[in-house]
Formats: C-alpha cells, sequence, structure tokens
C-alpha cells in the first residue's frame, strides 16, 4: 500500500486595485511573526518588515495623477530561487512539500548574502538587538521564536500558523491540513480582501483560478524566478511598471 | 623489569587516542551541542504561557466601535481578530486595533498623577493630594465665576459616561464640551432643524451619492471596514463617491471623483452646487415648499446661492464649472450623503461651510430619507443634565476649571485655541489622559485614567449606523493600580451630589434597552443575531453584552421637520455671502505658502501609538509623519527646494523643520504636513525638539485651522 | 629573548612607527569591540546594503594578496628564480592580506559565534561555503608558509630541534605551494563567482561556464594579475621607507611583465564579457544596460575608467620592455593595475546594491560609518605592523641578507 502526499504550492495573489494602502497588512504580520521596531532615528532602508507597503505614483499631475500600493513580502520563488543557493551554511530553506522558502534564524551567521541575492529586497537584518517595551513580551504571540541581533529573517508565509494547523489535524488524525485552517496573518487582516492566500496546486482552490486568470502577473517575471506571489490589476502603467518583459529572448542554453 | 614509557609510546597513545575519539558519537555531539548553544539566545523575550482563552469585546479606540476576539494566553490578550458577521464592523479590526493592546505598557504611560510646581517643573504626587488639589481648584473656580466656569471636555460624547458627567457638572452650573470627533459635523445639522431633533445618522451605504468635504470615506470613516465595503462593492447601487479635498489623500486617489479644491473655499462650492440645484429646480420642491423656513424673501437663501454663480465658484475654488455642473445634477439624481469632514489632525471646516453642505442635504430632501440623513430612536434617560457645547460655541477665556477626558479617538486641536477658552488668570487644566502626550498638552494637574482594553466602557454608534446600539469595551486587560476610572475622580471631588459608577450606568441602560424591548442582539461567539424579546430577564442582556454582544436598535421612519437652509444662528449666516471674497492663492508673496495640516485616520492626532505602528511610517515611509512636507514640484521650484531638502515652515507661533517631500498632485503653493505621529508617540525615550505643527495655527478668531498662512525658509545649517 | 637582524630599522626609528600605527590599531579594535557587543547598527550598511565597504575591501585585499600563492607557484613549481628575492615579501603579505580579510569578515557577520557553521551544514551550492572553505585552508598554508620564515631569526635558529622543524619545513614547501595554488584558483574564482550567480540582480549576474558564470575566471585573471603589482608596489615602498633596495630590478622586471601580460588578457576577456553582457545576459532579464549607468555616481564613466583607464592603459605600459626601465614607470603602472582591481570589486559590490531590481524602490547611495571606516584602519595598521615586525626580524629578502654578509 503506498500512500503519498499530494504536493502543495502555497502562493498569493494580491489585488493591486483593491489595496487602498493602510497597512494593517503590515501591522498584523509584524504582531504575528514578533517582528520587533528598530530605534527612533533609524536611517531608511533599516527597518524589518516581512511585508512591505510601497506607493507607487505614475508621477503625473491631478487629474491624471494615480496612486497604487502594492504589498511585497518574500515572492517564495519556485525556480532557481535566488537566496536559497547563496546561503553558506544552508539556514534558507525551500520545504519541498509545499515550496516555502523560509529562513532558519537560529542557523543564520548574518553574512547577508542572501539579502544581497534577493531581487526584490524582502529580506531584513537585525541591525539592533530587538527590544519590545517592558512588559509588552507578554503581549507577543507565544507561537513565534522572536528572532535575535545579526541575524537575516523574512516573510515564511506565517510558519507559527501552518505549525499549528498541521499540529491539529495531526491530533485528530488527519494528514493534511484543510484550506480554511491556514491563513496567513495578512491575508486574515486585509479589510479590502485583496490578498488570497492557498494552494496554487489545488486547481480549484480560490488562489489557483485568480493566478491563472488574464490579470495576473509576477514581479520581475522577467528573472525567471518564477515568484509564488501574483498580482492582479486592470491598470496598464502599473503592470507594465512592476512586470518586465525580456528584452530579448533567453537563448537556446537556457531552454 | 621496569616499565617504561617512552615518547613515541605517547605520541602512539595520544594519537591512537584522538582517532579513536573522532570515530566516537561523543565530539561530534559536543559540537552539536554548541551549535545548539549558539543558536540560542539567553536574553530574547520570555513568550507568554499558560491556558488560552478567547473573548469577545469592542474596541474603544475610536468611534466606529468595532467588534473583537481577543486571544488570550495567560491572562495577556496575544492577538487580536475581527468578527465575522459582527452587525457593524463586519469582521474588520484597522492596523491601530490590531495593535492597541500595546497601549497600556506604552513607555509614555504616566504611573502616577503629576503637577506643574510654581517653578514649572512636572513633579509626581499622591493621588490623594491630587484629588484634593483638584477639589481646591474646583471650589475656587465656582466662587470666582459664573455659568460654565467648570467644564469637561469630553474626548468621547455621547457615552452614559458623558450622561454622568452631564449630570455632575448641573450640579456645579459647569458646561459639557463635546470634544471633536468625526461625527461632531452632525449637530449642526440638527441645529438647522426647527425644534428638538433625534441623534441623526448618515446612511452612507444606501446613498446615490456622497459628497465628502474632506472627510476620510474610504480610510475608515464611520463604521468599522465601511470603506473597505464602499470600495469593494461592484453591484450597481453602489454609492458615488465625490471626494472635495485639496489633499491628495488615500480616500481622494480611491474616489469616483475627486474635486481638488483650494484651500478653504469650501462653502464656495457647496453654495455654488446649490446654484446649480436651485436655479436648475433640481431641489425637492415639494420639502422645500413645506418645510424650507428661510428660502425666499430679502436676505433668503435663494438670494444669497444667486450669487454663486458656476464662473465664480469656478474661479475661487480652482473646479471647472462644467464638473460643477456634472457633479450638482448627479447629486440631485438620487439620496445623497453629505459629510463635512473633520480631518483627525486638520480640524473641522468652518462653521459656514458645515451649514452650506448640509443646506445641500435639506435641499435635496435627504433629511429623513433613507440613503440619506436617517434618525435613531432614543433610549430614555434621566435625571437633570448639564448643556452640552461645542468647544467653538465656548466664550473665550470663560473657563476656570477645564478637565479633560482621557478617552482615545478624538481629534488633535491646537493648544492655542484651547487656551483661548480659558480664564487667562485663573484658569487650571486637568487632564485624565493615560499618556504624558495627549490632545492637551501642558495641563497643570494630571491623574492618569486606564487605557482602552483596561476599561469598561461604551463603544460609540458610528457616524453611518442608521440605528442606535449598544456595545461594550469589555476589559481583556488588567488596569494598573496607578490608573483610575474617570468617574472615580470626579466622585472623590463630588460635594454636593453622588456619582454613579461606570458599570452602574451602563447596566441601568441595558436595562432600559431591556425595558424597551427592541432591536435585536449580536452574539459573537455564534456570528448571529437573536431578538432581544428572547431575552427574559434584564440580567440576560447584560451577560451577552458582558460577553461581547452588541444590541443594535430598529428603525423608525423620521419626517423632516420644518428647517432653515442657511441655519439659526445668525452671525454664520452673515458669513456666507463673505465666502465670495476669498482672496486667490495665485497671488501670493515671495516664499508665502498655505499649510495644511491633516491627520491619519487610524492614527489619530499627535498622541501615543503603539509601537509596532512604525512600521508604517518611519520604517518605510508609507505615510509621512510629522517630520515631512509634501509640496508640488513647481512650488519646490520656485522656492529652491529638491526632493530631502531640510525646510523650516514659520508662522507667527513658531516654526517647524521638516523634510520636503515632492508630489505632482499637490496644488501648487500649498504645504501638506501631518500633525503626528512625531518620533516620540511610538515611545521613544528622546522627547521632540521645538515645535510641532499644531502649535502653528493662531486660531485667533475663528475655531479652523485648516489653512494657515505661513512662509517656507530654507534651513541654514 | 628574539633579537632583530642587525642591519634593520634602529628601534629610535622603529619605535614611533611601530606606536603610530598600534594607535590606529587600537582604534580599529575599539570600533570592533562597538560592533561586536552592540551590533552592526554601527556600520552604514542597510537592507538594500547588506555588503558595504568591508566586503569591497576584503575582495580587493584578497585579489591583491594573490602575489603571494602566485610567486609560490612560479618560484617553486615553474621555478621562475627570479622571484626568490620576493618570496619572503609575498608570503607574509599574502598571510597579512588573508588573515585580516577573515577577521573583518568575522566583524561582518551578524553572529561570527555561527560562523563556523559553514563547516557543520556547509551549503555544497553557496559560492560563500565555498570561499569560506577554501579561504580557511589556504590561510593555513600561508600560516605554514610562513613558518619557516620565522624559525629563521637567529635567534630561534639557534634551537636546534626548531631548525630541524624548519628544514623538515622546508622540504614539503613544493607540496603547499601546489595545494595553495589550487585553492586560491578557487576562493579566487568563487569570490568572483558570488556576483556572477546571483540570478536575481541583473547588474551581477553573467553567463555561466558549466557551474560557473564569467566572474570567477575574471576574478582568477584579474587577481593574479594585480597580485605581482601589488607586490612591485609594496617592495617598492618598503625600499623606500627602510631607505635599502630590497629587490633586485631583474625581480621587479619579471613581476611587471607578468602583470602586464596577464593583465592585457584579462582586460580582453573583460572586454568580452561585458559586450556579451550588454547584449545578450541583461537584456534577456529584462534590463537594459542604459540603465545600469544612468545614475550619475555610477556613470559609463566608471566602466571606462576600469577597462580603459587602470586596465588597458597600465597592461600596455607594463609588457613594454623598455618601458619597465623607467623607475617611475614601475611605480605608477602597478599603482593603476591596483586601483583597477579596486574598482572592479567596487561596482560589483556597491554598484550593484545601489541599483535596484524592484522598479519602484528606489537608487540608494551608501557612505562608510566612521566605525567601518576604523575596522578598516584597524586591519590595515595590523598589516603595517605585521609586515615591519617581519621585516624586522625576519629575513624577508634574501638579496638583502646576501649584502649584509658581503
Amino acid at each position: 500500500m503506498t500512500k503519498t502526499t499530494p504536493k502543495k504550492r502555497y502562493g498569493m495573489v494580491i489585488d493591486i486595485d483593491r489595496c487602498d494602502g493602510c497597512g494593517a497588512c503590515m501591522v498584523a504580520c509584524s504582531l504575528e511573526n514578533n517582528v520587533s521596531v528598530v530605534p527612533a532615528g533609524a536611517a531608511p532602508h533599516r527597518g524589518l518588515t516581512w511585508i512591505r507597503v510601497y506607493s507607487v505614483t505614475n508621477k503625473k499631475e491631478y487629474p491624471d495623477s494615480d496612486t497604487a500600493y502594492l504589498p511585497v513580502s518574500c515572492q517564495h520563488c519556485g525556480n532557481e530561487t535566488p537566496c536559497v543557493g547563496v546561503c553558506p551554511q544552508s539556514a534558507v530553506d525551500v520545504d519541498p512539500k509545499n515550496g516555502i522558502v523560509s529562513q532558519i534564524p537560529e542557523r543564520c551567521m548574518g553574512c547577508r548574502y542572501c539579502m544581497v541575492a534577493c531581487p526584490y529586497h524582502a529580506r531584513y537584518f537585525n541591525w539592533w538587538d530587538p527590544e519590545w517595551p517592558e512588559g509588552t513580551e507578554h503581549l507577543l504571540n507565544p507561537g513565534v521564536t522572536p528572532r535575535m541581533r545579526g541575524v537575516v529573517e523574512k516573510c515564511n508565509f506565517c510558519h507559527g500558523r501552518h505549525h499549528a494547523a498541521q499540529e491539529r489535524a495531526a491530533s485528530e488524525g488527519r494528514s493534511e491540513i484543510e484550506p480554511n485552517e491556514y491563513q496567513t496573518a495578512c491575508a486574515e487582516a486585509c479589510p479590502n480582501g485583496a490578498i488570497t492566500f492557498g494552494d496554487l496546486a489545488d486547481k480549484n482552490s480560490e488562489v489557483a483560478k485568480l493566478a491563472a486568470g488574464p490579470e495576473s502577473f509576477q514581479l520581475l517575471k522577467s528573472l525567471g524566478t518564477e515568484p509564488k506571489i501574483y498580482y492582479l490589476t486592470q491598470r496598464g502603467w502599473v503592470r507594465d511598471m512592476a512586470t518586465r518583459t525580456p528584452l530579448i529572448s533567453k537563448g537556446q542554453s537556457h531552454d | 623489569m621496569g616499565f617504561s614509557v617512552k615518547r613515541r609510546d605517547f605520541l602512539g597513545l595520544v594519537g591512537g587516542g584522538a582517532i579513536g575519539a573522532a570515530l566516537s558519537p561523543a565530539p561530534w555531539k559536543g559540537l552539536d551541542d554548541i551549535a545548539i548553544w549558539t543558536q540560542n539566545w539567553s536574553w530574547k523575550p520570555r513568550l507568554p504561557r499558560g491556558p488560552v482563552e478567547v473573548a469577545f469585546t469592542h474596541c474603544g479606540l475610536c468611534p466606529a466601535g468595532c467588534g473583537l476576539k481577543v486571544r488570550s494566553v495567560g491572562g495577556n490578550p496575544v492577538s487580536i481578530h475581527g468578527v465575522p458577521g459582527h452587525p457593524s464592523s463586519t469582521g474588520f479590526v484597522c492596523a491601530l486595533g490590531l495593535a492597541g493592546r500595546y497601549f497600556s505598557y506604552h513607555p509614555s504611560r504616566i504611573v502616577e498623577p503629576t503637577i506643574v510646581g510654581t517653578s514649572g517643573q512636572r513633579r509626581g504626587i499622591s493621588r490623594k493630594a491630587a484629588v484634593r488639589q483638584l477639589g481646591d481648584w474646583l471650589d475656587k473656580a465656582r466662587s470666582g465665576g459664573g455659568h460654565g466656569s467648570v467644564a469637561i471636555l469630553d474626548n468621547h460624547p455621547g457615552r452614559v459616561r458623558s450622561l454622568a458627567y452631564r449630570g455632575w457638572l448641573a450640579t456645579l452650573d459647569g458646561v459639557h464640551i463635546k470634544g471633536l470627533r468625526e461625527d461632531t459635523p452632525i449637530n449642526r445639522l440638527r441645529t438647522m432643524l426647527d425644534g428638538p431633533a433625534p441623534e441623526l445618522g448618515l446612511d452612507i451605504a444606501r446613498a446615490r451619492t456622497v459628497l465628502s468635504f474632506g472627510a476620510p470615506v474610504l480610510e475608515g470613516l464611520g463604521s468599522g471596514g465601511a470603506g473597505a465595503h464602499l470600495r469593494g462593492r461592484s453591484d450597481t447601487e453602489k454609492p458615488y463617491i465625490v471626494q472635495i479635498e485639496t489633499r491628495p489623500s488615500r480616500t481622494a486617489r480611491g474616489a469616483d471623483l475627486w474635486l481638488r479644491i483650494a484651500p478653504g473655499t469650501e462653502t464656495v462650492l457647496a453654495l455654488g452646487l446649490a446654484n446649480i440645484l436651485v436655479s436648475e429646480g433640481l431641489y425637492d420642491k415639494e420639502i422645500i415648499a413645506q418645510q424650507a423656513l428661510d428660502l425666499d424673501g430679502p436676505g433668503g437663501y435663494r438670494e444669497l446661492v444667486a450669487r454663486f454663480s458656476p464662473k465664480q465658484v469656478s474661479r475661487i475654488t480652482g473646479i471647472d464649472a462644467a464638473t460643477i455642473k456634472k457633479v450638482a445634477r448627479r447629486f440631485a439624481s438620487g439620496p445623497a450623503v453629505v459629510i463635512p469632514g473633520v480631518d483627525p489632525g486638520g480640524g473641522p471646516l468652518s462653521a459656514e461651510a458645515q451649514t452650506a453642505a448640509f443646506s445641500l442635504s435639506l435641499l435635496n430632501g435627504d433629511v429623513g430619507r433613507p440613503g440619506g440623513v436617517v434618525a435613531r430612536r432614543a433610549i430614555p434617560q434621566e435625571g437633570q443634565l448639564a448643556d452640552t457645547v461645542e468647544l467653538a460655541d465656548v466664550p473665550d477665556g470663560s473657563i476656570r476649571l477645564l478637565i479633560v477626558d482621557g478617552a482615545a479617538g478624538g481629534c488633535a486641536m491646537p493648544t492655542s485655541l484651547l487656551k483661548r477658552k480659558l480664564n487667562p488668570s485663573e484658569g487650571r487644566v486637568v487632564s485624565l489622559s493615560p499618556f504624558e502626550r495627549s490632545a492637551l498638552h501642558g495641563a497643570d494637574l494630571v491623574i492618569p485614567s486606564t487605557t482602552p482594553f483596561e476599561n469598561i466602557d461604551e463603544a460609540g454608534v458610528p457616524i453611518d449606523a442608521p440605528v442606535d446600539s449598544m456595545g461594550l469595551t469589555v476589559p481583556s486587560m488588567r488596569a494598573p493600580d496607578y490608573s483610575v476610572d474617570s468617574l472615580s475622580v470626579l466622585s472623590m471631588v463630588a460635594k454636593s451630589s453622588v456619582v454613579p459608577t461606570i458599570t452602574e450606568l451602563l447596566r441601568g441602560r441595558s436595562d432600559r434597552i431591556h425595558a424597551g424591548g427592541r432591536g435585536s442582539v449580536f452574539d459573537p461567539s455564534k456570528g448571529e443575531s437573536v431578538p432581544l424579546t428572547e431575552f427574559q430577564t434584564n440580567g440576560d442582556l447584560w451577560r451577552a453584552l458582558m460577553g461581547g454582544g452588541l444590541w443594535t436598535d430598529t428603525s423608525a421612519a423620521f419626517t423632516c421637520p420644518p428647517f432653515r437652509l442657511m441655519g439659526a444662528n445668525a452671525a454664520i449666516r452673515d458669513r456666507l455671502p463673505q465666502a465670495l471674497e476669498q482672496p486667490s492663492t495665485a497671488d501670493r508673496q515671495a516664499r508665502e505658502i498655505v499649510l495644511m495640516p491633516f491627520g491619519w485616520r487610524d492614527a489619530p492626532g499627535d498622541g501615543p501609538l503603539p509601537p509596532v505602528m512604525a512600521k508604517l511610517f518611519r520604517e518605510t515611509r508609507l505615510r509621512l509623519d510629522s517630520r515631512f512636507a509634501t509640496i508640488c514640484p513647481k512650488t519646490a521650484g520656485e522656492l529652491g527646494f529638491a526632493q530631502g531638502d531640510k525646510a523650516s515652515i514659520k508662522t507667527s507661533l513658531g516654526s517647524i523643520t521638516v523634510e520636503v517631500v515632492l508630489d505632482p498632485a499637490v496644488v501648487d503653493g500649498v504645504v501638506h504636513v501631518a500633525v503626528g505621529p512625531s518620533t516620540e508617540a511610538f515611545g521613544d525615550a528622546s522627547p521632540g525638539k521645538g515645535d510641532q505643527p499644531l502649535d502653528l495655527p493662531s486660531c485667533k478668531n475663528d475655531d479652523c485651522w485648516r489653512v494657515i498662512p505661513a512662509k517656507m525658509l530654507e534651513v541654514v545649517s | 629573548m628574539i633579537e632583530p637582524l642587525d642591519n634593520r630599522a634602529p628601534t629610535r626609528v622603529f619605535l614611533p612607527w611601530i606606536g603610530f600605527w598600534m594607535a590606529i590599531f587600537a582604534l580599529g579594535a575599539y570600533c570592533t569591540v562597538l560592533c561586536l557587543s552592540q551590533g552592526l547598527f554601527h556600520t552604514n550598511m542597510n537592507n538594500r546594503f547588506g555588503f558595504g565597504i568591508w566586503i569591497f575591501l576584503d575582495l580587493t585585499v584578497i585579489a591583491l594578496g594573490a602575489g603571494a600563492f602566485f610567486s609560490a607557484f612560479l618560484l617553486y613549481i615553474l621555478k621562475k628564480q627570479a622571484l626568490k628575492d620576493v618570496i619572503g615579501a609575498a608570503v607574509v603579505l599574502g598571510f597579512i592580506c588573508y588573515s585580516g580579510a577573515v577577521v573583518v569578515l568575522a566583524i561582518d557577520v551578524g553572529q561570527p559565534l555561527r560562523a563556523w557553521f559553514t563547516f557543520w551544514h556547509p551549503n555544497a551550492h553557496s559560492m560563500l561555503a565555498e570561499v569560506t572553505f577554501c579561504l580557511t585552508l589556504y590561510l593555513l598554508v600561508l600560516a605554514i608558509e610562513y613558518v619557516p620564515l620565522i624559525l629563521k631569526n637567529p635567534s630561534l635558529s639557534k634551537n636546534v630541534s626548531l631548525l630541524v622543524f624548519e628544514g623538515q619545513l622546508h622540504k614539503v614547501v613544493v607540496v603547499f605551494a601546489g595545494v595553495g595554488a589550487i585553492l586560491s584558483f578557487f576562493h579566487q574564482g568563487s569570490l568572483g563567482g558570488l556576483y556572477g550567480v546571483m540570478n536575481g540582480r541583473p547588474f551581477a549576474f553573467r553567463e555561466h561556464f558549466f557551474i560557473w558564470p564569467s566572474t570567477f575566471f575574471l576574478f582568477i585573471l584579474s587577481a593574479i594579475a594585480a597580485g605581482p603589482s601589488f607586490l612591485i608596489l609594496i617592495n617598492k615602498l618598503a625600499s623606500k621607507i627602510s631607505k635599502k633596495q630590497l629587490v633586485r630590478k631583474e625581480a621587479y622586471d619579471f613581476l611587471g611583465r607578468i602583470s602586464g601580460w596577464l593583465l592585457l588578457a584579462y582586460v580582453g576577456l573583460k572586454s568580452v564579457d561585458t559586450i556579451v553582457w550588454i547584449n545578450h545576459t541583461a537584456p534577456a532579464s529584462g534590463y537594459s544596460a542604459s540603465e545600469f549607468f544612468k545614475e550619475a555616481s555610477f556613470g559609463t564613466w566608471i566602466l571606462f575608467a576600469e577597462i580603459i583607464l587602470f586596465g588597458l592603459l597600465p597592461a600596455l605600459v607594463l609588457i613594454n620592455n623598455r618601458l619597465r626601465k623607467n623607475p617611475l614607470v614601475m611605480i605608477v603602472a602597478p599603482l593603476l593595475v591596483c586601483i583597477g582591481i579596486a574598482i572592479n570589486r567596487y561596482v560589483m559590490t556597491l554598484q550593484s546594491q545601489s541599483l535596484p531590481t524592484l522598479p519602484f524602490e528606489e537608487f540608494v547611495l551608501y557612505t562608510p560609518s566612521l566605525v567601518e571606516i576604523g575596522v578598516f584602519g584597524g586591519m590595515l595598521s595590523y598589516g603595517v605592523i605585521v609586515f615591519s615586525l617581519s621585516y624586522r626580524y625576519l629575513p624577508l629578502f634574501p638579496g638583502l641578507q646576501q649584502k649584509a654578509k658581503t
């Protein structure tokens, strides 16, 4: 008797036209994953935001001005994952069972090569000792270990929630978790329902249908990293700006 | 025969031992242990442990009062979630609500009463001494002044707590001042109705058109998630949102139509729209004929709006005449909601702008019409209550003792505005805020109260709720001993009256609701509502409310009473035509600029914020805080500024230093600066240096600080 | 007591010299303590600049230190006896460059206590793991090559067993030269590979030959081209400071010639690589090369400087037998070579990070903090101190030794 576990491919579809830049996803993510706050006066690009909402304008004047908000987290690349190959000590891991790219902060020595290699600028380094105001450690999420100074961290599709869902399933004698048992904090928090999370390998899932739709695209598709985060928009300028197409064909060697 | 160990033997033993050891698991286990040891982090925070509990409550951080599901571990709330199916918030929680539990541990929290001594230094005193001091000031204020010399500024008016304030003030001949909130302007509409008016709500969800004068309609105005629902709707009945706002706010960018109006010209636009409605006969003729008291005749409304021709209005507001006509016709095509916005940092519109805006509702016959302005049924109240007024209506210099309630969710106000209302020599301010930095800085005495999530209170009824409701902010954290409920403070200083406790008050309202027998109660654990009649005893209802339930009333038909299109206040009426005399912003002098302060809807005013909110501000600049000034590239070019330059914005009251940010969507000649958060809002130790944006407005004559003439200068380092 | 060699710097000159560098070293040590005890916020690196001045300088220093392995390879394997004069200095220089780089790397990582995890949980696909392995082993080799030099100090060579040990070591030096050459080839290459493999960074990514990107080979070639030039510079500098002729002209000439020809080969291949990158590799990833150079701080001028001004020009000068006779040329041209290699490492490390890959991210510039400069100053002073001590106490320069004896 062989029992094979179907391979999952967790991913996300973010509808840019629904995102209004409120930032609830960023706050929900930081609270869920015990992401610390950097001190006052920190220079730009030193924060820790596993998901970061970019505000992008078309640089036009009223009344033609338009703004798009693009939430960018780790794109959980599926092919030639740029960060995995470069880590000298196997602290970046792609789970073959579900495609989640995760950072193992306990093993990371903080060389930051993965950050340099990531085209999405989605990896963050702990430049400071993480600090929480006195007393607030009791308010942290007990399911996620805070990281220490000097290591890299990033979005792992709320590993704590995935783990909890798996444990719950196991305690009930199930080997699989149901789609409604596992949801990322950002998707849950988005008031506009702009973020859809789920299993891209399940063709009937909402996320797979949206990702296959004509309005979907991936950030920097031309790099060939095959991100598992898809974006939707009807606005041409947003799509043209955020996705890139190869200017020439890749050549025979890559086919 | 001797046994001797030669050097070779010794080396052999050591070498063999080493090889043998290497083949055994011991050294590798040791290395592994060292690896694990270096992976551990002895000084990492201790995570909460203990039994997991789930409770339901309502959020007290803003007027929306969202339903919350609180997951606690070992008695500590470790996560906040929305409540799906909640009648008002439908599962929504904003960024601030998610993080609100961190307020309790905010580093700027005041842990003892403090008083400003004669030297100007703030020092801690005992609660007993603080209450005694408050009692002394109270006696002095009463003996020295007449009506209104004692006042309470209530940051969340309309709760049962507010009724207790008013009951207490009634014994002192004091006044109850409504703090500024997003629903404050609706009182203006009530004053335009002839005779006693019920509580009013704006039925945004069923409106055909929403005419928002700078209200954050898509950023959290009204009930939780209302903006998201508006944005997400794809039905044909979806309201058409017209955002009339100078600043390219998130609502402006997301609205169906954004009218980028010249600063401070809202009155002109509103009367210009009225001009088209009247001249084209687009108003509700039946209601106007029956109920309008001031349409015709000399000095009447018709005469007033006739002066606001589309051409004139277009010149002043910067919006072309065709668009004005288009908006007026759209507005008249069905039920509409007009919202004179209160900016969380920029404050309210002027009284005449509010009046002009609401006159459109009356013209359109929207008062009492579904999809317009609806009336809420009342729950009977008892006892004698003091007058409740708006800050604008308080005479200057009249207050000798001002007690500022510590509720969250009020809008920021310039210090100069409040100072003006105080008696210049004897005016004292007592703050009950739990934080050092609150709506009013520089209180003479601070008696810290509880933070949201620690105190029980009423969640409030959002502006867009068509019916009355009652939900409780059930505490999910224990209040520390140094904090005190505001009613306990009053009770301690009360001489001649008995102040009820907040629980008694809430229970009283719950019992009266039960006696009324109307409406239904939502059970958050089941996600469904049951009729109130199914609750056998008043105790049953109380238990349901304490379990995070929400009672909602039934709606009732309301016939619009007679009204005055220009309001009852003669001073305001006289100011309406003066709006045409607005100078154009085009002919500004060198380096002169219009400063428009603004606030973020879910990071209100300039008060404290949970540290994690820094993610949206200083960690990413998704939102700009008070250190940044946004101007258009043209203005920047004329003034000699480039992106990232430091600039000084100066008025007669002071100056602030900001970093220039360019945005081509901003109006020429205008600079937008957020009133908060400042650096210390997130609880950082370093106190802010120099003036804050709200220290700049003068508010000498009126009560508005949306448009401030200023100069923008280079910073010489 | 270890005595200085009799004809070296007198104490009254040596002490202030060493004292000055010790002071800088102390400053560097203080900066190091700051970083190690409080965190890397003392640097100006950020999430967009994971690599800063330290990585750039480490790479440069390692490239320049390539003189050690390359000289050893030429002398011991290819028997180029002209290099006998410089091999001692080359080994010391190599040791300084490599050990300094390793120490700075240890400060650069956020959790130095876990640096050994690379050996415990290695990722065979990672160029950085390859670098770490080769670097560590080669540092060991350099240390082994350094030991005989130390043992040649007259005070130490009095000890018979040490002398025997030195003799034994000398016999196997050929083996170490060979091992060192292989290790060095690999880590110089892997350092280039660090950038060339980044498929997410179109500015750095290059075409691959089997598993190696072109930068792998270009870094090896540029390092062995620059190493000899650096040796010339340092020996000339040491001669200048000590006011003694330390190395014979033939050795300089040989080093110059070999540097020139290798550099010429490098410039040729680099040009081919650049053309392929501009016309094929980058466009295939969706980026046109013009956007890489559109910011003034990293304009096309830097490409010109790297390849022509500091590449082709010194190469043509150094291969010219007549020009090499000119002592001034033999200072300027190697200097240009070294600067050129530094520009290459600078561009690969910093320009590739300044350029955003996300279209809505900004172009950012980075300037090192004082602490970063301090740490590097510490490393530099460490190098000067070790070289000075070696010069004073060890027979680094056989030529000088002979002169002293005669």
